[in-house]
């Protein structure tokens, strides 16, 4: 049967492009060797008039050009810099330069696993190099060497740039570039260098946050030894670290809108399985713009509750996930004789299991099982048990179960982007089921599975309906047994059932655990931007307002809101502190994170709220949770920014208005307030 | 060969400390108990401002806000607020009457309290005669080391007596605490200003005569990098006194001593263990290291103290037992070189480098050893240290090291870093207690007021480095850099980077975003006012 399925596949081969992003793909991390063509799902970012920039300021264009450049590209890993790189190299190619290695080899030459420190660029019709990429300044030329360390390598790529005179790109990170400045900066032979004023000016602009992109002064450049293409240099560098995709910006959206284009999905129109294909459903879901949305909208909450942007590494790993699968399913089959094979025999349990609702929120557990392996083991015997009543054995349901409960797993549940899908991942944290859901929802998404069939929602397609009938048909099963274990067997089939179509639910709704809090944090943090809508000021200021009463309660355990914990005896209150220290919410035009920062009164600088921080908050002021039940470390967060902005106001020397109320652990209490500059005591 | 008992002076626990090692370098100063850094705040008062550490014949005096004076309170009311006010945990006695501890939050506070008179004085040891004599006298004196240090001992000076403190004329825009103090009379017992500074000036510089006659300080071509970075750190603390509240400040001081005080005492543990090692390295045909060698060895006697885990180990108490075993072998091993040397290596003290009558340089004192090789080989037999270990473990101090002898006074300091078990979630810690004795073990995690001390220290040590313009952002691996110069090496454990992420998004101190790892930049906590 298998052969007969094989024979007639209808292949997409998008499917297995997609594939190629994923960890260990060819195309995962951009380098030299894939750099010729074009990434696979590029899309328009803010570098792209940086790039178009670069590309006539980094050459001498027949002499034309007497200014070189000198640009960093500062950033941690997966974030995009070599694939700018990467977007430059073809820019420059398109222009005619030549570009090799240093030793001189072409880049297509190259093995996907060979990184050449150093990319040496020649202007058409020239014989000497104009422009160096380092496009991965944050590692080492030979990592077995002894003492290596890659500041220092840096240092002598800049000094060995600086004396060729040539424009050079580099990629590095915050680390590697700092560090590279303090080996230096007391050295006074240095200081007086080209190269030197070059970091400084990359470090200084990238820290200030300034013009990003834009160049700075002009270094003059006093050639030695031979003719040298420019006679002078300009320093620009592009920070990319707390790029949000999703947050303040459409990128990943874009990708999304790439990746489901309907050319690149022409090929599935004829394939028989494609109703049932998971993959071509979810693109088809993803394609629209509801589907897009949600997803966007829960990556978002994602993003900012574990704090960490989701850098393009991830994003494209993600995407490719849900449209083409995870490759150790393969082994040495297509995407697409993988879907076909399957639905051909029925085991539609398993492509279920690619569905976006459980890739994104139950990949790590094997098709939509327990993951505790006791709880797991249990479960997988009492189906066992379910499977057995079918005498027979060849029902579909039977056959489809079978190959579920089986002990080696259907389908991998090791499927790359860890950080997200993995057992300890983002998404886990944020898995509806963790959560409340109200009663409403539980009546639709887990009743009667025959008459979810009949659900319209454009998130169940004929896979799902599919799923749902044999799962009426088992449940019908075991209405029809007598035996003393139906009771566990259907324990364990609905647990099974509502893995799948609750998180199915919940995505076709929006909803994830903390979602309303989190929207709510995604929306605090749109409005913190300047130029503001007179509406939209309004919907701050009551935000603000809202932000004032969690954080006022949250921070301490008395029914006292104006109180601010100094210690863990000591509190401040009085009218100075209420007005003072009030928060508010900062809006910085530079912030483009996925943290909120606040500002307590007139304090001098920032503190972050982080997302898990305010999610709690928000409900313990909506719910009235009793402190105890609050996980500490999060309190303590809150808590830390309030006291520390009261530590860098001037409390203490206020001449008025400024009460400490000192409460000891023995029992004894005082007030100190402060009055005409003078120290009283009050009751 | 004489017999061991006409050889080697026994004391109780262990051979007596030979004089070449009791008064040089390789002596460590007689630790003791300090159950909570409230307590070294009041020894650091005590040293500074008052003419007595304690009183003569008067027995220890804790500090208690409600403590009397026959049937009158000993504190005023406000007095008793402010004491309250630096309430510490509660100790751990386990009795119903555990009370907590208090430290003074201004020096006048101190004068009713202070430790016994005998008892150990760790705040001198090893802060005062430790690292920061060691910062200004071990690289020989300097005009510029002499303009640095009045300038430090004029900034340790105000900052402990209190940059705004309110006098009882002067109390608009000062400190609120130090206000509800100001109409207190001090009593005659504390120095005026200059004989305060004059004394700190003893004991920094080593001027003048010290009636203590301690003096573990080396002789280093370039600064000691520890005793250079724990006085730039204090130095730093006493910066931020300045504008900042001081109850505040407290903490941040409280968290410095509680931390450097005893990795101080374990790097220079380090160093017995160190020219043991070389010694048995000669006497069993090795090479004797050159000066350089020698020098490198020393300055990098802090690398790698203690590594974040986030699993228990027991290796702070390794370095107790490593350092006692290390010190009853040198003994052993300096008592029978002297017996077997007629020049007099009993009345010769071990330095780093330099000649003179009373004085042996380590180079010299192993090629003293290296031309006994042959008798001492026969004494002990090949590899040298079997037969030192038989010798050796005739002694409790030895066999017995965290029980016996000074290592139990030594383990009985460094609870100083343990996180108390109610009352320190917050707190300065460093080692987290997992499992009881015997088989107790330490999670070595600083707690988040130490993060937080050390994020704004980091902070000063670029500023002071680099400059205000190029210091550029405070990262993670500033952080990291300057913990590794106390000895917490956060690099060499896997799981430490990410908990030191976590830990650090917890208190709020991450900026930038953990994936960035080692360039996450900072928060900064709090900032020292110019």
């Amino acid at each position: 049967m298998k052969e007969a399925v094989l024979a007639a596949i209808v292949e997409n081969g998008f499917l297995k492009e997609l594939l190629t992003l994923q960890q260990d793909g060819r195309n995962a991390i951009s380098s030299p060797s894939n750099w010729r063509e074009a990434p696979l799902l590029e899309i328009e970012t803010e570098l792209d008039s940086i790039i178009a920039d670069l590309r006539s300021a980094l050459l001498s264009r027949g002499e034309v050009n007497k200014t070189g450049r000198w640009h960093f590209f500062i950033g941690s890993p997966g974030n995009g810099k070599s694939a700018a790189v990467g977007k430059l190299y073809r820019a420059l190619r398109a222009s005619g330069c030549r570009v090799e290695t240093e030793s001189g080899e072409e880049l297509d030459s190259l093995g996907p696993g060979e990184i050449p420190y150093l990319v040496h660029v020649y202007e058409p019709g020239k014989k000497f190099v104009t422009v160096w990429f380092a496009q991965d300044a944050s590692v080492v030329k030979n990592p077995f060497a002894k003492d290596v360390d890659p500041s220092r390598e840096l240092l002598d790529l800049l000094r060995e740039a600086w004396g060729r005179g040539v424009s050079l790109v580099v990629c590095t990170n915050w680390g590697v570039i700092e560090k590279a400045f303090r080996r230096v900066h007391t050295d006074t032979d240095a200081a007086s260098t080209g190269w030197f004023k070059a970091l400084k000016q990359a470090i200084e602009s990238g820290r200030d946050g300034g013009e990003q992109g834009k160049p700075g002064n002009e270094l003059e450049y006093r050639a030695g030894g031979g003719k040298k293409p420019f006679d002078k240099f300009s320093v620009s560098s592009k920070t990319l670290d707390n790029r949000s995709l999703l947050v303040g910006s459409t990128l990943l959206a874009q990708l999304v809108e790439k990746a489901t284009a309907a050319d690149k999905w022409s090929a599935c129109a004829a394939c028989p399985a494609k109703a049932r294909c998971p993959f071509k459903q979810n693109r088809d879901w993803l394609a629209t713009a509801k589907g897009s949305e949600r997803l966007c909208q829960i990556l978002s909450r994602a993003e900012v509750l574990s704090g960490q942007v989701i850098v393009f590494r991830e994003a494209l790993a993600l995407v490719s996930f849900l449209l083409a699968g995870c490759p150790r399913d393969y082994l040495g089959v297509s995407p697409c004789q993988w879907v076909q094979d399957h639905d051909a025999r029925g085991q539609f349990f398993a492509l279920l299991t690619r569905r976006v609702y459980a890739s994104l929120f139950a990949s790590y557990a094997p098709c939509g099982l327990e993951y505790e392996d006791e709880l797991r083991t249990k479960q997988r015997d009492a189906l066992r048990e379910l499977c057995e009543l079918d005498l027979t054995g060849t029902k579909p349901e039977t056959v489809a179960l079978k190959q579920v409960v089986k002990a080696a797993e259907p389908v991998s549940t090791d499927v790359g982007v860890t950080r997200l899908l993995g057992p300890a991942g983002v998404m886990r944290h944020l898995d509806p089921l963790r959560d409340g859901l109200p009663l409403s929802f539980y009546g639709k998404w887990d009743g009667s599975t025959r008459e979810l069939a009949h659900e319209t929602d454009a998130l169940v397609s004929e896979l799902e309906r599919k799923c749902f009938t044999m799962w009426a048909d088992l449940e019908n099963r075991l209405e029809g047994s007598s035996k003393d274990s139906v009771p566990v067997m259907y324990r364990a089939l609905r647990r099974w059932i509502s893995a799948f179509t609750l998180r199915l639910g919940a995505v076709a709704d929006g909803r994830t655990a903390f979602g309303q809090e989190l929207d709510l944090y995604l929306r605090v943090l749109d409005l913190s931007r300047p130029n503001l809508h007179p509406d939209e000021k309004k919907e701050l200021s009551r935000l603000e307002q809202q932000l004032v009463e969690v954080l006022a309660q949250a921070t301490t355990a008395e029914t006292h809101a104006g109180r601010i914990p100094l210690s863990e005896t000591v509190q401040l209150q009085g009218p100075w502190a209420e007005s003072t220290l009030r928060p508010k919410i900062a809006r910085d035009s530079n912030a483009r994170n996925t943290t909120l920062a606040i500002r307590f009164g007139a304090s001098r600088q920032d503190a972050s709220l982080g997302a898990e921080v305010f999610v709690w908050l928000e409900r313990k002021a909506k719910w009235g949770m009793d402190l105890r039940s609050f996980p500490a470390e999060l309190l303590a967060a809150a808590a830390d920014a309030r006291a520390r902005a009261a530590a860098r106001s001037d409390y203490a020397s206020e001449n008025d208005n400024v009460e400490l109320v000192i409460k000891s652990r023995e029992g004894a209490r005082f007030v100190l307030r402060r009055f005409e500059g003078d120290v009283v005591e009050d009751e | 060969m004489t017999p061991i008992p006409e050889i080697i002076r026994k004391g109780k626990n262990e051979p007596q400390l030979p004089g070449a090692v009791s008064r040089g370098f390789l002596f460590l100063p007689t630790a003791g108990v300090r159950s909570s850094p409230h307590v070294l705040v009041l020894e650091l008062f005590r040293e500074v401002f008052f003419r007595e550490f304690a009183p003569p014949k008067a027995p220890d005096q804790e500090l208690l806000p409600w403590a009397m004076s026959g049937n009158k309170p000993l504190f005023t009311t406000k007095e008793q607020a402010v004491l309250y006010a630096v309430e510490g945990r509660k100790r751990e006695s386990g009795s119903a009457h555990s009370r907590p501890y208090y430290a003074p939050a201004y020096p006048v506070l101190a004068r009713h309290s202070w430790l016994r008179r005998r008892s150990e004085r760790v705040v001198d040891r090893f802060l005062f005669r430790g690292p920061i004599a060691q910062y200004f006298r071990g690289t020989g004196k300097s005009s510029e080391k002499k303009t640095e240090l009045e300038d430090t001992i004029s900034v340790f000076y105000r900052a402990l007596k209190g940059h705004q403190a309110a006098t009882a004329e002067e109390f608009h825009g000062k400190e609120i605490l130090s206000v509800a103090l100001k109409d207190i009379d001090p009593g005659p017992g504390l120095w005026s200003e200059e004989e305060a500074k004059e004394h700190l000036r003893c004991l920094f510089a080593g001027d003048g005569d010290d009636p203590e006659r301690i003096d573990t300080v080396f002789r280093t071509t370039d600064d000691d990098p520890l005793a250079r970075r724990i006085s730039h750190d204090f130095y730093a603390v006493c910066q931020l006194e300045k504008g900042f509240p001081r109850m505040q400040w407290l903490e941040v001081l409280m968290a410095f001593l509680r931390f450097a005080l005893p990795m101080w005492m374990l790097a220079q543990m380090r160093l017995t263990v160190i020219v043991r090692d070389w010694v048995t390295q000669v006497l069993d045909g090795g090479s004797v290291p050159d000066t350089s060698a020698i020098a490198r060895a020393i300055g990098q006697r802090n690398r790698r103290l203690l590594h974040p885990t986030v699993t228990p180990t027991r290796e702070v108490f390794e370095h107790v037992e490593r350092y006692m075993r290390a010190r009853v072998e040198l003994s052993i091993l300096l008592y029978y070189l002297a017996h077997l040397d007629s020049k007099g290596l009993g009345e010769k003290t071990i330095v780093t480098v330099g000649k003179g009558s009373d004085r042996i340089a380590l180079d010299a004192l192993l090629d003293l050893f290296r031309g006994r090789q042959a008798e001492l080989a026969k004494e002990f037999g090949t590899p040298i240290r079997a037969g030192i270990v038989r010798r050796a473990e005739e002694y409790p101090a030895w066999k017995n090291p965290l029980k016996k002898g000074q290592g139990e006074n030594i383990e009985e300091f460094l609870r100083v870093l343990y996180r108390a078990r109610e009352g320190d979630e917050g707190g300065s810690y460093l080692l987290i207690r997992r499992g009881r004795e015997p088989d107790t073990a330490f999670i070595v995690f600083p707690g988040p007021t130490l993060l937080r001390t050390f994020t704004y220290l980091a902070e000063r040590r670029k500023d002071r480095d680099l400059g205000k313009k190029a210091k550029g952002k405070l990262v993670i691996s500033d952080l990291e850099d300057h913990f590794r110069e106390y000895g917490i090496e956060f690099a060499a454990t896997a799981s430490a980077r990410p908990q030191l992420l976590k830990s650090l998004q917890e208190i709020s101190l991450l900026k930038g975003s953990p994936d960035a790892g080692d360039s996450a930049e900072l928060i900064l906590p709090f900032e020292a006012k110019e």
